[in-house]
Parts: structure tokens; sequence; C-alpha cells
């Protein structure tokens, strides 16, 4: 029986100035076509980020108004399809980390790593996504981004300025291929990435 | 069979043997449901329970007259004997369809009254009465005692558990309850007359506590029949309940018929009142619920206590989840009954995570059976579906009749599940699978979410809950007879408002649900029909796709199930609580397409059509552009926060429309249907290219698996069970119809909710959309909105993307004002911006090739940009773009470039072009200006010579300029024309360059002339004289260039600066050809290497140091025509100064002029004259030999001896003024002289002659101003002879060159760095300058300048002389003996004190200085500073009368003699004659003095006074005497101090 389990179709890097900052989006498995396809466009990918930061919004109000730290996981943002679902991240300094995974974006077969099939088969038995499954996705996500603000050539303030409005995206390629490398290496039930 | 009513019930079973419930029903019916209950659970808070409704259940109503022996008592139709004790809601599926559908499916799998042998497997699934009642009609003693006790004994018996005392068994205890014997009495019975309580006949309020002890003491006595009763019934122990409460019937509220006709008792006397009947009513209500909580207390216990149990054997093999599930789910049930609808959720929450965690377990574990009890593995109605959609597409294409009509019966009939309502918990018999462990995790998780939902709702308050709650109610209320008026008024039922929160809380919980139960569904299925064989293959890796038609099936099915369950939701959530703004898809023309497709509410839920729809009808006609409420937004947004939960449920709402719109797309997707957003033009990224196979119209590639049944699956409609999902799917116009509106009421939602982002991209959805089906008016007005929004949060992708768009849609509607204003340049500069990053982003990755980068593709923008080209030339007003927009990396490429041979000079401008397109600029151009100083603003514009071609990448075009102004400028202005759009870049001179900016790091530009060019010099001239307006000279080179014609325009560049330039002197042979009055000259051909010069005299209006003068001149040469301008000043300040001092004497006048400097500099003065003029004549002694240096601190004198010319009378005052002619030269200048030839000599011995101008100008601005040469120094240089040049060493020469370059392109010639290492080179070779030393025979040579100073000699109208002798010549007894001083005191007079000196004042006059002439203009001696006060020809015709006194210090002299006199001046006879002019003997006067010193030594003579005595008009005699006396005093003083004994005081 093919299992289709979940994997992540597009993670977005969003700036505190709701501007975006970086957006991957990783191929998932068409079972029609037996072949590996993004599900939807880049720019339809943009704009599902982009209609998560009303909730973004909304979770970091209602956290501030229950005095909740800053630093937040948000958890299900939005159920896209019966198919995509958002998650979402925010640090204290108001960049959003949003993941939106294909709930059956990669298949089980042979070419799946061993140590996957357990952890795999987990998760597809698992009944639709735990919210702790994308703890560890935000965590690397995190930890990517703070690899990136270490580097004293990148200026944290060309991508949010000040200024509130607009910013450059991020362009490092080791924080794409980082977060590249995340998108791919996630399935349910992974611990660290 | 199940009724789709409320689940919040509590059954209460009436047993009326003697029918009075209908009597009692009147009474009983508005006072349900009950109200404000209070539960004090084990372990928790007491819980109140606002209303608790009850459904009275007559037993054996069918059979009311059967003995209440028979046990149990059936159950009427009414109630059905199911096993569920609660009936469970069935919320919003009223639709006949749906009703009549499952009534047959339900009557079908009814089991029958079976519950009674599970009672004990299965606790929980019990429907029993919480309470029963007993309803006794007993009209008197006799009646009760013969029979109605025992008939209600016999009740008791039956139903009453067997002993209250002994505890009950468990199974028991799940049907808990307790009962309640209510006497109805009936008026006119003997029990009516009966008071309550036998001995309180007054209508008491005592409450039942009492009543209940005074029964048990009256017992046995004479008592009424509630006593009789209470004491029969309510048991013996203290602790027994009362059971027994009387209703007595009003007359008025029992029929006529069954009223007793004849009162068979005496009357009492006691009378019920209205209070008493009140209380009575309150009083059983109250006990109902007593007895209800009592009962429900009792079987809350139990199940927990059973849960507990269970929960422990958790660990235990066999234990199953089923059974547990079903356990709990009957206390949450329970709960639910009861309105505590919180815990109930409670309960049904943790199930579901239980199922969660024992479905998990099993999945590690491996195995199903393990551990919890295996669920199936696939739910039969999804198998069925499935396969029915297989064979349907596995049927030939070509049977579309019989395909139709097959499926018709299907939906009918029992596959009609997923449908509409698939979500409700009475749509199979779930529980009975449950317990029969026979369910599928599908339908296991359906039902929970079901019940979920259904609490949900209740807690929410959904007006389909509420609803049904309130039909029921008044089904109960029907029930009442007719024709009785009821006694009490129905009670009111407020509107109570929505949880609008709960609602949003099912809308979440709906948007989890969905995509999980959709995972198990496909898992459903997929292991359903997948075969064994398969999957091993699967499993082995060999075949890696499952069968396409399966797939396909899978897909729909699922889809079609989630696209249900959300619209169910929407339909159930909806409420007219959230104001939904009126829908924007209104376009002005967009009726006919909605015919096709009836609106999806309608279709699905009849019952909406209070809400949305009307609301939908209602719409109102749609209004032009711009119709968009946002006021009416803001409005709602106002009044809606009032209610809490209002956004939120807006926002969950709308994401289940999304979430619907979604799936939608998806399956249109598979038909090659798209929102739009599949192929919007022309973008795409870079690194996504295989994206081709979104449309699957061309799916032969794609899918190579299965080629022969792909096109079958492409169109495949099986599966979809959704009617709204089939309609929409069926037609490409209804697909997007049904897209356009869920898409909408998303979009509206949102905008309720206020989350602006979704709202915005649900915009660009419909934009797309709508640009998608080519319905442009409408596209460009969502993108108008949309555009921005993205735009300003820096989501440039989408922006880029939908900017395209929104353009060909402006085309397309041929508004190209906007297209060209607003879509194209957004775009292109979007487009430019995104290409500028990619640029940069190019640069930061030098190494790092193939980076993904997200940018839109350049050929997606081809075109554009030329097509904004040709667009706007037909546009009228030009378009002004910035060109930072289109352009970065603007440079100028190094220093400017001079052209050999003629006078121009060229810059490069470095562009790098943004635009995708190459195209031809008409004219690029760009101005240099210096920042605003003195002089006025220079610019100077540069141009492209022709139209440029920009090519995409980098540019370099060389702008030149024929105008010529050196000096140092900054850019600021570039322009780029093109058609009619103009490209331009604006900056401010001076302004700091912006290093974010990648534009003009480096905005100056330095411009120099070259020595060969035309020049004009401005020169002071050399002659300066003080008496006629100074000129200033132009000079004016021609260089390399023969000139055909010139014209050159001066014009003052000072304030306070007048040319005259109608005096211009043209020196030379060449004269203007033409002139005109202001300051513009114009030759004609002017050879090359010629010069000449141009003097003008100026006046200034006031003193200043430096006058500029800004010569422009145009000329023309074989080479074109050239401009150049120049401003230059020259200092005009006198390089000296000199003041005259005269002394007058009685034939001649002593001037001395002091030559001072007026500056720094030492001059040198080579020599002076004072040219005499027509009255006088100046001598002058010997010359100095050598020059002399006059230093700031030492001036000069100069003394000249002035006479009178014999025989010449002063006729004009022009003809008397003298000159001073001074040869002079400034020490500084000579320097600077020789500074430049030196330099200049070396320059063109280098092969720098070109340069030779700007390094001398440069040098000489450090010599002379930079401070480089301090007074100090001049002076050391004048005394020295020579010059240290060390201070030039540390000045920084680099940098004194800015912008200097190679003379011509070619690279020959120096750049700064040379020139400075020229000046170094010149400085070590010149370590010292030797100054000249002129000689006065050099003074030719030198050319000194001059200055000539007029002399006035001032008129004096008489000039006394006074003159005291000692008539005796003194001895002089100071032979070396007396004299103090040691000075040779030998031959010098000396007297001894009181010694008598007679002495004779000498009195002597001249009218000689009398210069005045009769010309009354000459008044005033312009030289002199002295007044003729009295008018010339008065003074000379008048007898002048003056006094003299002598004084003195009274104890310096003794005077004697005569000290006061007058004498008087005759007239001058004869003006033309010399007689009178001066004193003769004869008008001379001596007087006799005698002088006596008082005091010992040096003694000036005694003052001796003249002053003019004014005889005629002797008012102001003071006055007049100034310009004689006063003049002379000051003199004689100090003569005589002086030289009292050297020379006789005179005068």
């Amino acid at each position: 029986m093919a299992t289709a389990i979940p994997s992540i179709a597009c993670l977005g890097v969003i700036g505190r100035n709701n501007n975006p900052l970086h957006i991957s989006i990783l191929p998932s498995y068409d079972p029609s076509t037996n072949a590996f396809a993004p599900v939807r466009t880049p720019l339809q990918f943009s704009l599902l980020l982009s209609s998560t930061l009303d909730v973004f919004e909304l979770r970091a109000r209602h956290n501030a108004a229950n005095n909740i730290g800053l630093t937040g996981d948000y958890g299900l943002l939005h159920a896209v399809d019966e198919r995509l679902a958002s998650y979402g991240f925010e640090t204290n300094t108001g960049v959003k980390f949003v993941v939106i995974v294909d709930m059956r974006g990669r298949r089980i077969d042979g070419s799946v790593a061993a140590g996957m099939v357990d952890a795999a088969r987990r998760g597809a038995a698992a009944v639709g996504l735990r919210e702790g499954e994308m703890k560890p996705v935000f965590k690397a996500m995190q930890t990517a981004y703070i690899k990136l603000l270490q580097n004293p050539f990148f200026d944290p303030d060309e991508h949010s300025p000040p200024s509130g409005t607009g910013g450059k995206k991020i362009t490092s390629k080791k924080f794409a291929d980082d977060i590249r490398r995340i998108g791919e290496n996630w399935t349910p039930g992974v611990t660290a990435l | 069979m199940e009724q789709p009513f409320s689940s919040s019930k509590v059954t209460v079973e009436y047993f009326d043997p003697h029918d009075v419930f209908k009597l009692l029903a009147p009474g009983l019916i508005p006072r349900l449901p009950l109200r404000d209950l209070h539960w004090q659970s084990h372990n928790g808070p007491v819980r109140s329970i606002q209303t608790l409704h009850i459904e009275l259940v007559p037993a054996g109503a069918v059979n009311a007259t059967v003995p209440p022996s028979t046990s149990p008592p059936p159950k009427i139709a009414i109630s059905p004997p199911l096993e569920d004790g609660f009936q469970a809601a069935t919320v919003g599926g009223r639709s006949g369809s749906t009703e009549q559908a499952e009534s047959i499916g339900a009557a079908l799998r009814a089991p029958g009254p079976a519950g009674k042998e599970r009672r004990h497997q299965i606790p929980g699934l019990r429907r029993t009465p919480y309470l029963k009642v007993l309803l006794v009609r007993c009209d008197d003693n006799e009646t009760y005692k013969s029979t109605t006790r025992a008939e209600i004994r016999e009740w008791i018996k039956i139903n009453t558990p067997p002993a209250q005392n002994k505890p009950a068994s468990n199974a028991e205890n799940h049907d808990a309850f307790e009962w309640l014997i209510i006497h109805v009495v009936i008026p006119n019975t003997v029990a009516a007359t009966q008071p309550r309580i036998a001995g309180s006949k007054a209508p008491d309020s005592s409450s039942d506590a009492t009543t209940k002890t005074s029964t048990s003491r009256w017992r046995g006595g004479s008592s009424t029949l509630l006593e009789k009763l209470r004491n029969d019934f309510n048991g013996s122990s203290k602790t027994a309940v009362d059971r027994v409460r009387q209703i007595r019937i009003g007359i008025n509220d029992v029929p006529y018929d069954l009223l007793p006709r004849v009162v068979p008792a005496v009357p009492t006397g006691y009378h019920e009142t209205e209070q008493d009947s009140e209380n009575a009513w309150a009083d059983t209500i109250g006990k109902v619920k007593e007895l209800i909580l009592s009962s429900f207390d009792t079987r809350v216990s139990q199940y927990e206590e059973d849960i507990k149990e269970r929960d422990g054997q958790r660990a235990l093999p066999g234990w199953n989840f089923c059974t547990f599930f079903i356990l709990k789910e009957g206390l949450a049930r329970g709960f639910e009954s009861v309105g505590l609808v919180e815990d109930a959720l409670m309960g049904y929450d943790e199930l579901s995570v239980g199922l969660d965690a024992i479905i998990q377990e099993q999945a590690i574990a491996g195995s199903a059976e393990a551990h919890g009890g295996a669920l199936l593995a696939y739910t039969e109605e999804l198998k069925n579906l499935a396969q029915k959609a297989i064979s349907q597409i596995n049927r030939a294409d070509g049977e579309v009749d019989e395909e139709a009509v097959d499926m018709q019966p299907n939906e009918k009939g029992g596959v009609a599940d997923f449908d509409n309502i698939p979500i409700s918990p009475s749509k199979k018999l779930y529980r009975e699978l449950i317990l029969a462990n026979n369910v599928s995790l599908f339908d296991f998780r359906c039902y929970i979410f079901a019940r979920q939902i259904s609490l949900l709702l209740r807690l929410g308050n959904a007006w389909s809950t509420r609803e049904e709650l309130l039909a029921k109610l008044k089904e109960q209320q029907e029930l009442i007879p007719r024709g009785v008026a009821p006694s009490t008024p129905m009670p009111k039922h407020a509107d109570e408002s929505e949880n609008l929160s709960q609602l949003a809380e099912i809308c979440r919980r709906t948007l989890e649900f969905v995509p999980a139960v959709s995972l198990v569904a496909r898992k459903d299925i997929i292991s359903a029909l997948g075969s064994a064989k398969e999957a091993e293959e699967i499993s082995n890796g060999k075949q890696l796709s499952l069968d396409p038609v399966l797939l396909e099936v899978t897909e729909n099915v699922v889809a079609s199930f989630a696209f249900s369950v959300a619209q169910q939701i929407l339909a159930q959530t909806s409420t007219k609580a959230l104001p939904i703004p009126p829908s924007t898809l209104a376009a002005p023309d967009g009726h006919e397409p909605k015919a096709a497709i009836p609106e999806p509410k309608t279709m699905m839920h009849p019952a909406r059509n209070s809400s949305l729809q009307s609301r939908i009808a209602q719409r109102p006609p749609p209004s032009p552009i711009g119709f968009f409420p946002r006021a009416t937004d803001s409005e709602m947004a106002n009044s809606s926060y009032a209610k809490a939960g209002l956004e939120e449920l807006a926002a969950r709402r709308a994401e289940l429309y999304s979430l619907s719109r979604n799936i939608l797309e998806v399956c249109g997707k598979k038909r090659g249907w798209s929102g739009g957003w599949a192929d919007v033009p022309m973008v795409g990224e870079s690194g996504v290219s295989e994206m081709e196979d979104i449309s699957l119209d061309d799916d032969d590639s794609s899918k190579k698996e299965a080629p022969s049944h792909s096109i079958a699956i492409q169109a495949s409609m099986a599966g979809l069970k959704n009617e709204l999902l089939q309609t929409a799917l069926e037609k490409k116009e209804d697909f997007y119809r049904l897209y356009e509106i869920l898409t909408d009421k998303a979009l509206r939602h949102y905008t309720v909710a206020e989350h602006e982002h979704s709202i915005q991209a649900n915009m660009a959805d419909l934009a797309v959309l709508k640009f998608h089906l080519k319905e442009y008016s409408d596209a460009a007005f969502y993108f108008y909105r949309a555009i921005p929004f993205f735009g300003e949060s820096a989501w440039s992708l989408l922006e880029l993307s939908m900017l395209l768009m929104y353009a060909q849609c402006l085309k397309e509607l041929r508004q190209m004002d906007d297209y060209v204003t607003k879509a194209l340049r957004q775009l292109l500069v979007k487009a430019a911006a995104a290409e500028r990053d990619r640029v940069q982003q190019k640069s930061v990755f030098r190494r790092g090739a193939g980076t993904k980068t997200q940018f839109p593709e350049q050929s997606a923008i081809a075109g554009y940009f030329t097509d904004l080209l040709t667009t706007s030339s037909a546009l009228e007003k030009e378009v002004k773009i910035p060109l930072t927009s289109f352009f970065c990396d603007i440079e100028l490429d190094g220093p400017p470039v001079h052209e050999e041979g003629q006078d121009s000079f060229s810059v490069y401008l470095k562009l790098h072009s943004l635009v995708v397109d190459e195209f031809e600029a008409q004219k690029l151009s760009l101005r240099i200006s210096t920042a605003p100083v003195i002089g006025g603003l220079k610019e100077i514009w540069l141009q492209s010579k022709g139209p440029v071609v920009i090519k995409p990448g980098r540019n370099k075009v060389q702008l030149q300029s024929t105008t010529t102004m050196a000096g140092s400028y900054e850019v600021d202005q570039i322009r780029l024309s093109s058609s009619k759009v103009l490209l331009h870049y604006e900056r401010e001179v001076g302004q700091p360059p912006d290093k974010a900016m990648s534009v003009l790091r480096n905005p100056r530009v330095a411009l120099y002339q070259r020595a060969s060019s035309l020049d004009v010099q401005l020169l002071g001239t050399k002659e300066v004289r003080l008496d006629k307006n100074n000129s200033l000279d132009l000079e004016i080179s021609a260089g390399w260039n023969s000139i055909k014609s010139l014209e050159i325009k001066i014009k003052s560049a000072t304030g306070g600066l007048r040319l005259l330039m109608a005096e211009t002197l043209v020196l030379g042979a060449l004269q203007p050809a033409k002139r005109t009055e202001a300051g513009s000259l114009t030759f004609g051909a002017i050879p090359a290497e010629t010069s000449f010069k141009i003097r003008f005299p100026f006046t200034v209006e006031h003193d200043m140091l430096h006058v500029a003068v800004k010569a422009e001149v145009s000329y023309s040469t074989d080479n074109g025509t050239f401009s150049f301008s120049k401003t230059s000043s020259v200092p005009i300040t006198l390089a000296l100064g000199v003041n005259v001092q005269d002394v007058f004497k009685h034939d001649a006048l002593f001037s001395r002029f002091t030559v001072s400097t007026a500056t720094a500099s030492p001059l040198r003065i080579f020599r002076s004259e004072l040219l005499g003029s027509a009255l006088f004549e100046s001598h002058f002694g010997s010359p100095p030999s050598h020059p002399i240096v006059v230093f700031p601190k030492q001036p000069a004198s100069l003394l000249y001896k002035i006479a009178r010319k014999k025989g010449v009378r002063p006729v004009h005052k022009k003809k008397q003024t003298l000159f001073l002619r001074i040869y002079y030269s400034v020490l500084l200048d000579e320097i600077e002289a020789l500074f430049e030839k030196l330099l200049t000599e070396e320059l063109v011995e280098a092969g720098l002659g070109e340069y030779a101008k700007v390094i001398v100008t440069k040098v000489l601005a450090w010599v002379a101003h930079g401070g480089g040469l301090s007074g100090y120094d001049l002076e050391k240089a004048a005394l020295l002879g020579e010059l240290p040049t060390a201070f030039l060493t540390d000045v920084k020469w680099e940098k004194q060159f800015p912008g200097i370059g190679p003379l011509t392109a070619d690279g020959s010639g120096g750049s700064a760095e040379s020139l400075a290492a020229f000046v170094r080179g010149w400085l070590e070779r010149h370590p010292k300058l030797l100054l000249p030393h002129p000689d006065l025979k050099d003074a030719a040579t030198v050319q000194p300048s001059t200055i000539v100073i007029p002399v006035d000699i001032p008129s004096i109208t008489i000039v006394h002389t006074a003159d005291i002798r000692l008539q005796e010549p003194l001895d002089s007894v100071t032979q070396g003996n007396e004299d103090d001083d040691g000075e040779e005191g030998g031959g010098y007079p000396t007297v001894c004190t009181n010694q008598l000196l007679p002495a004779t004042l000498h009195l002597k006059w001249t009218r000689m200085w009398d210069t005045t002439t009769i010309d009354p203009s000459a008044a005033t001696a312009p030289g002199g500073g002295k007044k003729a006060t009295t008018p010339a020809p008065l003074a000379r015709t008048q007898d002048l009368e003056f006094g003299y006194e002598i004084t003195a210090p009274a104890d310096t002299w003794l005077l004697g003699g005569r000290r006061k006199g007058r004498f008087i001046i005759p007239a001058v006879p004869d003006l033309e004659s010399d007689e009178g002019m001066a004193s003769t003997p004869d008008t001379e006067a001596d007087i006799s003095l005698l002088l006596i010193p008082l005091r010992e030594g040096w003694l000036p003579f005694p003052n001796v006074e003249i002053r003019e005595v004014k005889s005629s008009a002797g008012a102001n005699g003071s006055g007049e005497t100034d310009g004689v006396g006063g003049f002379m005093l000051p003199v004689r003083d100090m003569d005589i101090v002086r030289r009292i004994t050297r020379t006789w005081g005179r005068r």
C-alpha cells in the first residue's frame, strides 16, 4: 500500500515588516505522474504565505493580551485545503517562519532511507499532524536564521528597515540551502533537523 | 426512528391512568423548560443549568386503560424504544429529502425494541426516564381508600427500584430514576374542597418541609387526601423523600364536559387562591428538579466509577477501546442531556484524543489487534462509492446516457451518505457499529466530530439548534387542549444571541478536521480497493504508482467529502449576527452567468433562505467603478465590535470558504481549469521550469504510467458526490462561477474579520480569475486595489506578475493613459527594481553560480518598454519617470575630456540599464552646476550627440558640451528622453551622495581651461587715476581658435558695480563690428593666437575690495559654435595710501605726502612727481637713487614745496589741481609674476603647457590667499631679496587638481598626479626665488603701476603771519656753565627771569592763497577739506576786520603793551591785479610788547590769536573766524614750542 506521508511544500521566512525574506518551494510527489512537482505556483505560495500574516497578527495580539512570551509557536494557521496546511512561528523580533505542509507530499518507497521508515509509518498512521510535529522545523529554521544574523555582513535593517515598510529578500545562499535542506529532510516524527 | 431534535432533553415519563394530563398540561407546559438548576458534582464546582428541557412521555398512553401491571410500560411511537436514552441532534438536517432518506434507511436498520437484553452488557445505552410521574385523580377519600391507594401501590411496586434502601446494582444505577406522585385535584370534587393540610385551613404559605413533618404528626387523624397520600407513600424513615404533590386545577381550566356536575361533598369553605396554586406549582416544579438532579447524580456517579474501572484495565489484553468509548460517551451524553454541554464536549474531546493515541499505539506496535481492538480497515460506504465510481469510469466513455441514469438512483439510494450532510451523528448507527466493533476509523472520526459539532452548536446557540428546541417546545404547547385558555401566559423566548466565538470554534475544529479526515478517507478507500498484490509490489518498490483510476476516484471522493463538510459547517454556522458586506461580484452585466448555476446555498440548504440567501437576493444594484464598499466596511466594523467573536467567526468562515475554494480549484486543475494562477502569463521562476505539468490537457507526456486511462480519468466525475461540486465541475463556466462565488464569500468574510492580508490575497485571486476569464474591467479593478498592497510590503514577485496582468487589462480596455502611467510604468519600474536586486545579488555572489533566484524572467517583461515608448508617443503629456527606476550604477566615467583643437569637452556617463529591451533615447543630457555661491549659479548642459541606443546592461554614453566655464561642478540633473517618456534624475548640489543609492557616487566634475583655448582675462589697469572712473581691461585671447565671429557680453557680477559700457574702448587693431548698449560686442573674424583688450570704465556704489565681471563669449569656428563664460574678479583697492599735510607760509606752501601701504605687502616706490597746475608750481628735492621700499609700518614721506605762479589768476578750479603721480610696484605682484613666469616656462618645457593656467592659478592661490605668505614673509622677502618656496611644499598638490584628466581621449597628457609631481619637482628645483632688484633705470622695463592722485590746494582767504621779535639782541649767557641739559647752548639767546624783554609783534597778511574763483561750483575745495566760509567774491571785495589778542599763561609770562587790538585788511580793489593781495609795509602792523618771563626753562612765546571781527552782523563771530584762526593756531603752537630758540615763531 503506497502510503503518502506529509512533507513540506513551502518554507517561508517573513520579515518584521511583513515582507517576504525568503521563500523555498519544495516539490511534492504527484502520484498521477509519479514525479515531484510543486503543488502550487510560486505566486500562489506567496499568496498563502501572505494570508497567514493575519493569523500571526491575531495570535500576537492575543498573546500580548494574555502576557504570553513574544516568541511563539502559533501552530496551525490555516488549513488551505484538504492537503495543504500552514503552520507558523514568530520570533521575538517579529520574524515569522511559515511552513506549508503537504499532507501527502511524499510517499514511502524504496528510496526512503531505512531509518525514516519507522518515523514515516508513524507519521502515516497519525491522524493529521500534531502541532508538536512542526517544532523541529521551526527550531531548525530559527537556527539557520540566527546563523544568518551572525554573519557580520548581513544587515538586518536592510531586510526589515525600521521605517516599517518593505525590505529586501535574503540573498544568502547558505541560508537558502539551509532552509531547503530543512524542507527536504523533514518527515513527521523527526525530532532534530 | 430518530428525531432530529436537540439532545438537551430529559425524559420524564408520566403514567396517567385517569387521563388528567390534559388538565394538568395547561399549567405545566408553560412552566417548562425547567430553569436554573444547580448541580453539585463530585469533583467540580456547582454547575448551573440554565434551562432544562423536559420531554414528557406518557407511559402506556396508548393503552391507558391497561392496568399498570404491564411491565415494563411500553413506549409509544413518539418515543421510539431506541437504545438511546438521549435523542441525538441532527442539526441542520431538516431538509425534506434527507429526512426522508434517512427515515427509510433508519427504518431498515432499526433493530427494534431490543434494548433490554443489552442492558447489562453495555451500560450507558439506556434511554430511560429520569423521573417517573404518576398522575392520580382521586376525588374523595372513599375512592382513595377503595381503589386509588391500591392502584398507586401497584404502580410503585412495578416502577420503583425494588428497594430504596438496598444499594442498587451498577446497571440499575445507570438507569437510576426517581418517582413522583402528583395528585391532580379536579374542581367540584371533595378533594377540591379539602384544604391541603388538615388543621390549617387558612391558605398557608408553609414550606414543604413543615408540611412534611406535620403530615407525619397528623398521621391517622382525619386527614386530607394529600396527607393520606403522603402517609401512605412517602415511606416511614426520616430520610425518606417526599414524593407527593398536589395540583389543583382551576375551575376555568377544566373543560366543561370533564367537570363533575355535582359537588359531592359539603363545602368546607376552603378556597384555593391564586397564590396557593402558584405556590403549589412552584413547589411541584421544584420537586421535579430536585428529583431529576438526584437521579442524574446517581447516574453520573455510576458512570464515572465504571469509566475509572475500565480505564484502569487499559493495559490488560483484550481491552477494547470501543467499549470504553461507549461507556465514556454515556457519561458525556448524560451531561448533555441535562444541559451541561461543556462537560459533554470535554468528554468527547478526551475521547478524540484517546482515539488518536490508540491509533498511534497500534501503528507503532504494528498490529491492529494488539491493542485496544481493531478498527475496520475501510468503510463500506466509501468502498461502495469508490467502486461505483471506478466501474463508472471503466465503462465505455460513450455511454453517457447510461451513466447518467445510473447515477441518479445511486444518489437517492444508500450512497447518498456523503452527499450533503456528511457530518451527522445520526447518519449511521454509529453507536451500534462502535459497540459491535464494526466501525472504521473514518466513521469513528466522523462520529466524534459530529458529536463535537453538535455540542458546540448548542453552546453557540446556533439558530438551527435553538429553533429545533423552540419547535419542540411549541409542539408541546400545542398539545394543550384547544378551547382552554392557558392559565399562564406563554413564556417569552427571548431571542438569545448566538455565541459567535463558539461558532468560530466549530469552524476552527472543522478546519483541523477536514485535512485529517481526508487523509483517513484516502487511506480508507485505498485500503479497501487496493489489491493486496499491488500493495505488495509497491512495498517492494517495484510499482511506484497506484492504479490511476483508483487514484482519481479516491481524489474525487475525498475532495467531495471535504467540500461537503466545509459547506455543511458553513451552513450551520451562518448567523444573522454576522454582517457580511454585499457581494462585489455584481459586475454591471453579470446577470446571465448566474442563471447558469444556481446559488450554491439554495441548492444545498434550503433552510438558509432566511439568512444569507435573502441578502444575496436583495443585493443592491451594483454601482459603478469604485463600488467596493470601503465606507460600509468601516461602519460595519464599528458596529460589529460589540459582538464578541464576530471577527473570529468571520475569519474562520472565510477560511472555510477558502478551503472549499481550494478544493474546488484542485479539482478544476485536473480538468485544466485553473483559477488563473497556474497560467499567469509570463511570470515563472527561473529555477522551477518544470511547471508545465499543471495543465493536464497534454497529459500524454506526463502520464506515462497509464496512458490508456488518462483521458477517461481527467474528465471523470466519478466519486464526486457533492452536488454543488458536481455541478461546478460539469461545465467550465460553472466552475469559474463557483470559484468566484467562494472566493468572493471568503473575501467578504475576511473583510468583516479585518484580515487585511487575506483580503488582499483573495482580491488577488479574484483579479487573476477575472483576468483569466478575460473580464478585464473587473480584473483591472481588483488589480488596482491589490497591487499596491503587495508592493508596499515588498512581495515583489506577486506585485510584478500582477502588474503585468494589470497592464494587459488596461491595454485591452484601451485606457491608454492608465496603461502607460499606472500599469506599464509601475510594471517596468518594479521589473527594473527586481532586476537591480538581481544585479546586486550577482555582485554579492560572484562565486556561487546557479543559485535559485526568484526573479521574474526577463522574457516576461520583454517588449513592454518599447510598448511604453510607442504608446506614450500618442499621449498628450510627457510621462516623467525617475531615471533611477530603470537605471542603476549611474556614474561618471573619469574626468572630463577636452578635445584637441577646439574648446569643447565631454564626459562619459556610465549607465546600467535595467530595462530588458534595447531602446533608443532621442536625447540624453546632463547638467552640471556649481553650488550657488558668488557669481550666481553656473550651469552647463552636456548632451549626447544625437540619439543613443541604450542596451540592457551597461552603457557608456559620451556627453559633450561646447561651453567652457572653469570651475568645480556637480552633476545635478540627468535627463533621458525617448518619445514622450522622460526619464529624469535630479539631485541637489552639495547634497552628500547617498551611499545606499547606486547613483552618482561621485557627482563632481571639475572643469579647467586649457592654455591654448580661448580665454578672457580681466585685469585691473595699471594706471589708476583717482579723479576719474577707473577702468578694467578684459583681454581676450583667441587661443587656437580661428574665430569666424565672436560675440562677447560683459556683465557686472558684483552688486554695486556698474560698468560704463558706453565708454568701452577696444585696444588694438581689431574693432568691434557692432556694439550694443547692453555691453555686448560683436567682432568679426579673429585669427588664432591673437589677443586684444577691451577697456571699460566702471563705477562702484560703495567701497569694495574686488569687483567681478562676467564675460560670456560665444564664438564660432569651423568646428562649430562654442561658448565660453568666465567670471573673474580683480582687486580694485589701492595698493597704497597717501596722506598730505599742508603748511602754508606767506609765500610758499609745503606739502608733505605720506605714502603708506594699504596691504600687508611692501611697496616699492620708484619715483614720484607732483605735476604743477596752471596756478601752482611744485618743487622737489633731489630724488633718491634707489626705489624706496615702503613697509606697512614704515611709510615714506614726500615733501613738496608749492609756490604760486606769478601773475596767474585763479580762473578755474580744475586748473589749480596738482597731480601727484607715484610709480610703484607691489611686492606680492612681483612675486606672483615671478611664479607665473617661472612655472609657465618650465611647464612648457615639461610638455604640460596646456595645464599652465590651472597650475599657475592654483599655485598663486596658495601664494596669495592660501595663507602661504604672511606680512612678515613679504617683509623679509623685500629685505632679503629672495623668497623661500618651502611654504608650498606642504600643500597636498594631488588634491588641488580634481577632474584633471588626459587632454585627449587617447590618454596623452597628465593626470592630477603628474601635475602634482611636476609642482613638487619645481619646488625642489627652486627652493628660493630671487626677487628682481629693479633699479630706477629699470622702471621702464618693470612697468610699474602708477597712481595719479589729484592734489587740491585749499583756498584760504587770508593768511596772517604774526611774528614776535625781541628788540634787543640777547646775550648768550649760557657759556656752558648754566646749561643744564648739557647741550651746546652757545648762541642761544638766554634771558633771565623777570628780565624785561621789549619786543615787537609784527603782523603780516596775504591773500595769495585765496584761490577761490568766481565759479560758485568750485566753492568746495575737494582736496584740502578746508572750507572757505566766506564766499570768495565777498571776502575779496570787502574790508575785513580782525582782532588780535596776545595771551600767555599767567605763571610764565608777564605781558606788557597792547595785548589786544583790531586791524582792518582792506578789500582788493582790483581783482585782476596783484595789488592788495598781500600786505605791504603800510598795511603791516608793529606792536610793541614787553615780555617778562616769570620762570625758568624753555618758554614758549605767548600765543597770538587773530580773529575776524564781524562788524556788520556780529551775531556769530566765532563761527566766522574758524577759517582763518582755527587753521593757524595749532600749527603755531607746535612750532613755537619746538623752536623757541632756533627759529622765531613765524606766521
